[in-house]
């Protein structure tokens, strides 16, 4: 686990406490390897999406303590930075706003993001072709080129979801060429979100993207 | 970390003189339009919602007490960053303010909340152009929100402050 | 709270940081305590200044308490953090308007405590509100807060107009508001050119009705202010009297003594002898009750009662007893004491006065035991039928041999001498007895002027001259002076060989082997008068030499006058007028220096005569010629002060015409001017000495370029600018012109004609012209006293 705070991790480093001279050397040691491999993934999706939702589980899933109600999570209109340690990687979440007013901030953070996860609200398929719209939009920009996209079919826990399959086509996201995966996910239960981002980090490690970003710095 | 057992906070108003600072601190503790005068100085109050004690610092935007704004950064949990969106010309100087105050070590920590105020007035910049006028996109490392509000009008302000409270309900553990 | 002690008790290293860090807890309890910990540093001189933002952060809270505290520490540290202090304005802009009136006028007091530049423009519009506060409590303070401002920026007050509102709340329906508006208006007053309380009879009434009502500090302010009218009226001084006669009564010392001198600057205008009786009486029994205080607050009352006593000895003449010395007073309440004894001795009392003066003259102490001797002269100078019995006295003193004793009474032996000439001569001889123990210069410049002036009577005179003469260099120049004058008396009156030889070496070595230019000019002169005519200089040097003065007044009547108005300040102990200690004292009142000038001129006139007398005793040998100066003083109506204060009662004659106009005289007739006639007259405008010229140009040409300037003469008077002020005077046209004079001691020549002073003038046309103007040194004479102080001097 990480602190944003910047203590320490309180189990690994308890034997050191005391010989405080070997213990900041570790400790900056074990910052400087793993700074290398934070990696930062830009959460996007129309408003009311389910984007903060998910982020808040993320966060529950990978440091066991509960996030936010979803009840009580307002629209954000900013950004919400999320940081979890999963699947031996530092990640930095990117939750944005996602009002249509907004959308042009999104913009400002390709450049920095490993990858993308977009989130769907597959109960409303009225939606989806802003979805689309929104998406390849992202997707144009040539400073998010070779990122993976996790694609989040949200809220299958409702009864009128949409399957992942049926979110995929109206989507017409075959016509990507970027590594993608559609899955099916609930921000309520958790459900199918410990999954997405094991193939998101995977992706991550495969694609050439981090030393891209790591050559830009 | 008793203070959030306590749940209060120590919440700074800033921007610009004649950003309308004086008139939102009140908006929020009385819920009304007070008349104000330039602040020279500061005001404080506390303002209780969802649970939350804020003690909010309403600090003077004028040239001469900007340097002195760096007295009140210690133990701040939160800074509210008021923009008048009508200012179209002084929304440079107010970002130059707002980057300056986003590099101080003492306020890494702190949440950062926009209010672009005063959407009453005709030709006010939108949120998103206030988000683009100070370079909100720059701040990667923090959770910050902007929201468009007219303290004459009490229009975002709460939706703001409930912003805030969840986040500080969210850091508290 | 005494449990407060506690916070005294932190010894800790980092304090101030610890400090910080409680100041910033959101506890408000704590962080009050916080609060207590500085105040309690501070108040033991640590510097807290560095957490003033932080201690200035606690000062918006609804705790009263911790807002005294915070307020407290601002005054104390604002002017140590100048910038920082502005972050405490918006809290007493808050604070001004607050719902509760001791926190507004907590701020308005804080505000005008603070002495920071930068931010006080802030506070005039809290202040402005706060001047017109429905709360009396704010108003008063406020008002405070106006005369403080005023001496950080005058002109910011003046700008905002604070200064009527201060004085409409001279009329404020509540007294102690109208109390410290009068002590604001009279504190501005010291630093302002403007005269603030320029008080209507409606305002006098006011307050007078307030001067009941109001705390005592309150009532000494009224009363000083008052004292600071110009009342001319009979009626209002009548009431003034009679609303300020109980405050005789009152516990404060202040209040008494501004009482006092309100009434006593009223007396003159009261016709009715009677009540002035009255009032003369009920002055007395206050000011003797003042003497029953500490010995400080005594000495502050004898000071005053010192000056009360030189104008009107009769409201303490049957009290002298009072005054009368105890064993047990302090050495600066004794000497007071005995000034106002001298002032109040009299034909009545100057037994029993003598009888303590003698027991004093053998007390331990030197300088009371010198006081009281010169004491017992000076009544025997001032009182005629007692002389006799104060000489008495004297040699019975001289008698007991002490030393110091005696040459004080040798001192003041001389000047019995010169008060009553051939009549106590006698006891010459018992004086010659103690001529060894003189060792002080006054002393023996004394000794040395009684045996010259009555070498005749002296049988060895001679021997006695020249057993000084022995040490003649080594002795002080006061002595060397007054020896060389006796050796000339001597020698005048009894022309011996061994006279003669006496003179020779005093005259050889004054004139060759001293420094010192005094003797050396006096030795020369008198050579001169010996050698050229004997017979003159025995007309000068043995000349009938005038009675001094008898005058009890030991001070300049004007400074006097000056002093009574001041009753009761610094001013009045320190006997200075106000103006010579305080250095921003914007309004100097009429200074005496011409007054002094022309003294001086009378010293130097009366020549070797007065030179001879010249080491006899301050006071009493001052008063002949101040007094005939102050004599010589044209009856002047303009106010000097008056002037100075733009007083609005002022006498409705212009100062120029007061002055003395002298005739213009002509000085030459066209025929002896080339044509042009010259009227020439000496006169003063505007307080100011000037010279009058009327030219008449009969020549056929227009004559320009006018300059004039003035021989050396009597008093150094000269032009001050050589330009004559006239325009181009075409043929026959006629134009007048005042020259401005001023006096130049480098331009004395004091041999010349005191009554007419010569005269050059030229013109472009015709060059240079002489004329002799006739003079009269009146006009260098400022009118200086302003009519209530005749008035005051004429009852």
């Amino acid at each position: 686990m990480y602190c944003s705070a910047g203590s320490p991790h309180p189990g690994c480093f308890t034997n050191f406490k005391g010989v405080c001279g070997m213990f900041s050397l570790l400790y900056g040691l074990w910052e400087y390897v793993w700074r290398k491999e934070e990696l930062r993934i830009l959460i996007l999706g129309l408003d009311k999406a389910g984007k903060t939702s998910l982020l808040e589980k993320f966060k529950e899933l990978c440091t066991g303590s509960p996030g936010l109600e979803p009840a009580s999570i307002v629209p954000t209109v900013g950004l919400n930075v999320g940081r979890v340690e999963a699947h031996h990687a530092q990640l930095l979440f990117w939750d944005l706003g996602g009002q249509a007013g907004l959308r042009s901030i999104w913009d400002k953070y390709f450049a920095d993001s490993h990858a993308l996860i977009f989130v769907v609200d597959s109960t409303r398929p009225a939606r989806f072709e802003e979805a689309r719209g929104a998406l390849f939009r992202a997707l144009s920009s040539r400073e998010l080129y070779g990122a993976p996209v996790l694609m989040l079919a949200n809220k299958q826990d409702a009864p009128d979801a949409q399957p992942p399959a049926a979110v995929q086509q109206m989507l017409g996201l075959d016509e990507l060429k970027v590594p993608l995966r559609v899955q099916e996910a609930s921000a309520m239960t958790g459900e199918g979100l410990r999954d997405g981002l094991q193939w998101l980090v995977t992706e991550i490690r495969r694609s050439d993207r981090a030393s891209l970003l790591r050559q830009r710095l | 970390m008793a203070v959030f057992g306590e749940r209060e906070a120590r919440i700074l108003v800033l921007g610009l003189d004649n950003a309308g600072k004086t008139t939102i601190l009140y908006r929020l503790q009385v819920g009304e339009v007070v008349s104000t005068i330039p602040t020279i100085g500061f005001n404080v109050e506390t303002v209780t919602y969802k649970n939350i004690k804020f003690q909010v610092w309403d600090l003077g935007g004028q040239t001469s007490i900007r340097p002195y704004w760096r007295c009140y950064y210690p133990n701040t949990q939160a800074i509210i960053y008021v923009v008048d969106s009508s200012d179209t010309e002084r929304i440079g100087t107010s970002a130059e303010e707002f980057h300056a105050i986003m590099d101080e070590e003492e306020l890494r920590d702190a949440l950062i909340l926009v209010y672009a105020n005063k959407q009453d007035l005709p030709g006010a910049l939108d949120d998103a152009a206030v988000a683009e006028g100070l370079n909100l996109h720059s701040i990667k490392n923090r959770d910050w929100a902007i929201f468009k509000t007219s303290a004459i009008k009490g229009e975002g302000l709460f939706e703001g402050l409930d912003w805030l409270s969840n986040q500080l309900k969210t850091r508290k553990r | 709270m005494s449990g407060d002690g506690k916070y005294f008790a932190t010894t800790k290293k980092g304090e101030i940081h610890e400090l910080k860090e409680e100041l910033r807890v959101l506890d408000k309890s704590r962080r009050k305590d916080a609060v207590k910990k500085v105040i309690a540093a501070m108040t033991v001189g640590k510097d807290v200044s560095p957490i003033f933002p932080d201690v200035v952060n606690c000062m918006q809270t609804d705790d009263l308490e911790l807002k005294k505290l915070v307020y407290l520490y601002l005054i104390n540290y604002a002017k140590s953090q100048p910038d920082l202090a502005i972050m405490a304005v918006n809290t007493f802009v808050k604070d001004s308007q607050d719902p509760n009136p001791l926190i507004r006028a907590l701020a308005v007091r804080t505000m005008g405590c603070i002495r920071v530049d930068k931010i006080t423009e802030y506070l005039c519009d809290p202040l402005q509100r706060c001047l017109k506060d429905d709360d009396p409590y704010v108003r008063k303070t406020a008002a405070v807060c106006v005369a403080k401002l005023y001496d950080i920026n005058p002109e910011l007050v003046e700008d905002r107009g604070f200064l009527d509102l201060l004085k409409d709340l001279l009329a404020d329906s509540n007294p102690m508001v109208v109390a410290n508006a009068v002590a604001a208006l009279a504190d501005i007053r010291e630093t302002s050119s403007h005269n603030l309380l320029v008080l209507t009879n409606q305002a006098l009434f006011k307050l007078l009705r307030a001067l009941n009502e109001c705390t005592e500090w309150g009532q000494v302010y009224i009363l000083d202010a008052i004292s600071k009218m110009q009342i001319s009226e009979a009626k209002d001084a009548e009431s003034i009297v009679e609303r300020v006669v109980p405050r005789l009564q009152h516990a404060n010392s202040a209040v008494v003594l501004s009482a006092v001198k309100v009434v006593l600057l009223q007396l003159p205008l009261i016709s009715d002898e009677a009540a002035v009786k009255a009032l003369i009486k009920k002055l007395g029994p206050p000011l003797v009750t003042l003497l029953s205080e500490e010995a400080e607050v005594q000495y502050v009352a004898l000071r005053n009662i010192n000056l009360i006593v030189q104008k009107h000895p009769e409201v303490l003449s049957h009290e002298i007893k009072v005054f009368f010395c105890k064993y047990n007073d302090p050495i600066y309440v004794k000497l007071e004491k005995l000034d106002i004894m001298i002032a109040l001795a009299n034909e009545r009392n100057i037994d029993q006065v003598l009888l303590e003066l003698k027991e004093y003259a053998t007390e331990v102490d030197v300088d009371f035991v010198r006081k009281a001797v010169r004491a017992i002269g000076r009544c025997a100078v001032t009182l005629e039928r007692a002389a006799e019995r104060c000489i008495n006295v004297l040699l019975e003193l001289i008698k007991q041999k002490v030393n110091y004793v005696v040459q004080e009474a040798v001192v003041v032996i001389k000047d019995i001498f010169r008060r009553y000439p051939n009549r106590y001569e006698s006891i010459i001889a018992t004086l010659c007895d103690s001529l060894d123990s003189l060792d002080e210069p006054e002393a023996r410049a004394s000794m040395v002027w009684i045996i010259g002036e009555y070498a005749e009577r002296i049988d060895n005179a001679d021997e006695l001259l020249e057993s000084f003469l022995e040490a003649f260099p080594e002795e002080n120049a006061a002595v060397q002076l007054q020896l060389v004058t006796a050796a000339v008396k001597l020698f005048l009156k009894n022309p011996q060989p061994r006279a003669q030889q006496m003179i020779q070496l005093v005259l050889t070595y004054a004139t060759q082997e001293t420094d010192n230019p005094d003797l050396r000019d006096r030795a020369y002169v008198y050579w001169r008068l010996l050698s050229s005519d004997p017979e003159a200089a025995r007309a000068v040097v043995l000349a009938e030499k005038p009675v001094i003065s008898q005058g009890t007044a030991t001070m300049d009547p004007q400074l006097l006058s000056t002093l009574l108005g001041n009753l009761s300040t610094l001013s009045s102990v320190y006997h200075l007028p106000p103006s010579a200690f305080v250095t921003r004292a914007a309004h100097t009142p009429a200074p005496s220096l011409d007054n002094g000038a022309l003294r001086e001129r009378t010293t130097t006139d009366d020549g070797v005569a007065a030179a001879a007398g010249s080491s006899s005793s301050g006071p009493v040998s001052d008063g002949a010629p101040s007094s005939a100066a102050a004599a010589a003083q044209p009856p002047s109506s303009s106010s000097l002060i008056g002037d100075l204060l733009d007083l609005d009662i002022s006498d409705p004659s212009p100062a120029a015409a007061a002055a003395p106009v002298e005739e213009l005289v002509e000085v030459m007739s066209p025929q002896n001017g080339k044509g042009l006639g010259i009227k020439a007259g000496f006169s003063r405008e505007n307080n100011a000495p000037v010279f009058l010229l009327q030219l008449a140009n009969t020549t056929q040409q227009s004559l320009d370029g006018f300059m004039v300037q003035f021989n050396k003469n009597s008093h150094g008077v000269a032009p001050a600018s050589q330009v004559v002020q006239v325009p181009p005077l075409g043929p026959g046209e006629t134009a007048g012109a005042s020259v401005p004079l001023t006096t130049n001691p480098a331009l004395i020549n004091p041999a010349a004609n005191p009554a007419t002073i010569q005269v050059a003038i030229r013109n472009n046309q015709q060059g240079v012209l002489y004329f002799t103007s006739p003079f009269k040194p009146d006009i260098l004479a400022a009118p200086a006293a302003s009519p209530v102080d005749d008035n005051f001097f004429g009852l």
